[in-house]
């Protein structure tokens, strides 16, 4: 006969429970292959807010990325590379669905894509792979969250931050946003001074200083960090893509997004101070832009351009570090000769005309020049590609390179040399983050990029008047700091672009017209 | 006889009144926060973001009034029972609700623009160490503010009586803040399954 569980089972049953949830992280992923279709894997890393013209690999008198340098030597790099927008939002948005942000409208801080985008996206595109995902940075949570089911492994953000006691907004795993904003705003005081809580918000700011005090003396300007206090270290992070991916059923897709060189500029010790004492300085004196954060009364100084413009390279080095170790680890593990690696960003940062960082309208070469380094399984050489590419060219370049069809939704191109490119092709970047993304995007910042020349439009803004435009153009070839605007010397090619620019805009605000 | 730390002080009926006394201030404040982040939610999300955020607020609110609760009960515990158990309630609720009002304008301070005196403030400024200076002047005025209450409560029964009966207005609108609670709770649950 069965006899009924007793109180005493009960509770021996209860003492299995520990060892098992400790034993959990150990026994999750299956080790095997999900086919042996042969095909490669892809592994794609994203550093935020890194600028092409602060890479050493590019020509940046700094050495500022040592180890890139060192990969890019059995590498594909590209030379002119574009973000599709000038922050997180756009920029990720057009590398995962191939389209310029005036067509999948992620256009917003933390918006999402229009729903008829969404879908097709660069996970979708790779159904037969194990496809997994991580970000330090909320915006680009907000836009795996909604094509999470395209993706079979999302790895909670805060999973991967350094200190995260209570954890009360991952018991909402379904409301994350707002049940992060809650706990932002109930318990952090920050340098607000108030908070929800009365009391939990007091405690809470104890431990954490209490927590975090061995750390600080590592990182001397501060914990690299996500908002106020949501700390992480990208040394946990590099660790954990190292013996996930070498773990992952192949073949697979893993996009990992870290949010160094981001600002806050917090570099590690040993690269804190690394540029002191070169005479890179202020870089170039170029004069104030309309969009200039300080407008005439409180002008910024030439010493606090260098000043941000070292520490953010001090922070790119730090990173550079850890994309090294990243790359050694993965090298070790014999897994890069079955895997593309892609290294890009998701758009710059800007330390001139009076514009500091990435939250302005304009478009200029520091905020839209990114790098992409792209590592074939086996490549031996390095080549260099100058020619224009955007950063929609990814995805049907990833279908092409493991033998997809170029489905024909995509804005993008397959980058060369995987095929020839076109001559005389348009690359955009665009910039509406004030505009409801349903509407006609007012006000907007649009580039062209065509051959040497490079057009950019700014419509709807206050400083123009609301109704009013303006056009710039650039020789990028002969004028890469783009200090000599040609628009009135250049009437013919600033009229041909212009048309092309305005036309595209217009035909993908269409849908939008009320 | 039980021995005394065992000994049952109060019924489970005061034990929750001490309860509602914690949760009041916890959960205006609460409120009045996170109202103050409503249209800002709203505007940039939606409002059923908005009302998912009140709810997470309340919720917050009410960890942290069983959390606040359970020292509060400690204390109430440790007063000695010559005491009758009223004055006791009186006396733990009192000092919390003066230590909450504290806590408030603490966190009221940074709300308000310009809340020192422009004079003032360049005096502290001026001194070599101007947190205990504020420290020197706080703390006694927190001193006499928790004193004062707590020696008319035990020395004066009308006093006593009064406060009794803020208690039972306020542990009726601690009630309604209990209930609103409740549906916050209802609210997470169903964001939570058709996010």
């Amino acid at each position: 006969m069965k006899q009924p569980l007793s109180r005493r089972d009960f509770l021996k049953l209860l003492s299995v429970l520990p060892p098992a949830f400790l034993a959990a992280p150990f026994i999750q992923e299956p080790a095997a292959p999900l086919n042996n279709t042969g095909a490669k894997n892809i592994i794609v890393i994203v550093f935020d807010a890194l600028s092409a013209r602060n890479v050493s690999l590019y020509g940046y008198p700094r050495r500022t990325m040592p180890n890139l340098e060192r990969i890019s030597e059995r590498a594909t790099v590209y030379h002119q590379h574009f973000a599709g927008g000038n922050f997180t939002t756009p920029g990720v948005a057009s590398l995962l669905t191939g389209t310029y942000p005036w067509t999948h409208r992620a256009v917003g801080p933390g918006t999402t894509i229009v729903a008829d985008r969404a879908k097709y996206n660069l996970f979708h595109a790779f159904e037969g792979y194990y496809r997994l995902a991580y970000s330090h940075n909320n915006f680009v949570n907000a836009l795996l969250r909604q094509i999470r089911a395209d993706v079979d492994e999302i790895k909670p953000q805060k999973d991967l931050f350094v200190r995260n006691p209570l954890a009360f907004d991952r018991l909402f795993p379904w409301d994350t946003d707002i049940a992060s904003v809650a706990w932002q705003r109930a318990v952090k005081k920050g340098e607000s001074g108030y908070a929800y809580s009365l009391f939990l918000s007091e405690i809470y700011g104890k431990l954490a200083q209490g927590q975090m005090r061995d750390l600080r003396a590592l990182f001397p300007r501060g914990i690299t960090r996500i908002g106020e206090d949501d700390y992480f270290l990208l040394e946990e992070a590099i660790d954990w893509v190292v013996s996930r991916v070498t773990r992952t059923p192949q073949p697979f897709i893993g996009y990992f997004h870290f949010l160094p060189p981001h600002r806050p500029y917090c570099p590690r010790r040993e690269y804190f101070g690394a540029f002191d004492n070169d005479s890179i300085g202020y870089w170039l004196d170029k004069p104030k832009h309309i969009f200039n954060q300080n407008a005439n009364d409180n002008p910024v100084s030439l010493k606090y351009q260098a000043t941000q413009r070292r520490w953010y390279d001090e922070f790119i080095l730090y990173a550079d570090a850890e994309l090294g170790r990243l790359y050694d680890a993965l090298q070790a593990s014999g897994i890069l000769e079955n895997t593309w690696v892609i290294f890009t960003s998701d758009h710059g940062e800007m330390f001139e005309r009076g514009i500091f960082g990435h939250r302005t309208p304009a478009l200029f070469q520091p905020v839209v020049h990114i790098p992409l380094v792209i590592l074939q399984p086996g490549q031996r050489q390095r080549r260099d590609i100058y020619t224009s590419t955007s950063a929609v060219d990814l995805l049907p370049t990833l279908l092409h390179l493991t033998g997809q069809p170029i489905p024909d939704w995509t804005e993008g191109q397959v980058l060369p040399p995987f095929a020839e490119p076109v001559p005389g092709r348009n690359v955009y970047a665009v910039e509406a983050k004030y505009s409801d993304p349903h509407k006609p995007l007012r006000p907007v910042s649009a580039m062209l990029v065509k051959e040497n020349y490079k057009l950019t439009y700014y419509a709807g803004y206050e400083v123009l008047g609301n109704s009013g435009t303006r056009f710039e153009l650039y020789d990028l070839q002969a004028d890469p700091e783009e200090l000599t605007d040609l628009y009135p010397q250049q009437p013919a090619i600033a009229a041909r672009l212009q048309g092309e620019l305005l036309e595209s805009l217009q035909r993908a605000d269409q849908p939008y017209q009320t | 006889m039980k021995p005394w730390l065992f000994q049952p002080k109060y019924t489970w009926g005061e034990r929750f009144r001490l309860f509602l006394v914690c949760a009041f201030p916890v959960h205006v404040w609460a409120l009045l926060m996170a109202f103050r982040d409503f249209s800002w939610v709203a505007e940039r999300t939606r409002v059923w973001d908005a009302v998912g955020l009140l709810a997470y607020a309340l919720l917050i609110a009410l960890l942290e009034s069983v959390g606040v609760f359970l020292p509060v009960l400690f204390l109430a515990w440790l007063l000695p029972v010559r005491w009758h158990s009223g004055q006791r309630i009186a006396l733990t609720g009192t000092l919390f609700l003066v230590v909450s009002v504290w806590a408030m304008l603490g966190q009221g301070y940074f709300l308000v623009q310009n809340p020192l005196p422009e004079s003032l403030f360049n005096l502290l400024s001026a001194s070599e160490h101007p947190m205990r200076i504020l420290a020197a002047v706080i703390l006694p005025l927190i001193a006499l503010s928790a004193a004062i209450p707590a020696f008319l409560i035990l020395k004066s029964r009308k006093f006593l009586e009064g406060v009794l009966q803020f208690f039972e207005r306020l542990t009726l609108l601690s009630t309604f803040y209990l209930l609103l609670d409740v549906i916050g709770i209802v609210i997470l649950v169903i964001r939570s399954l058709t996010q």
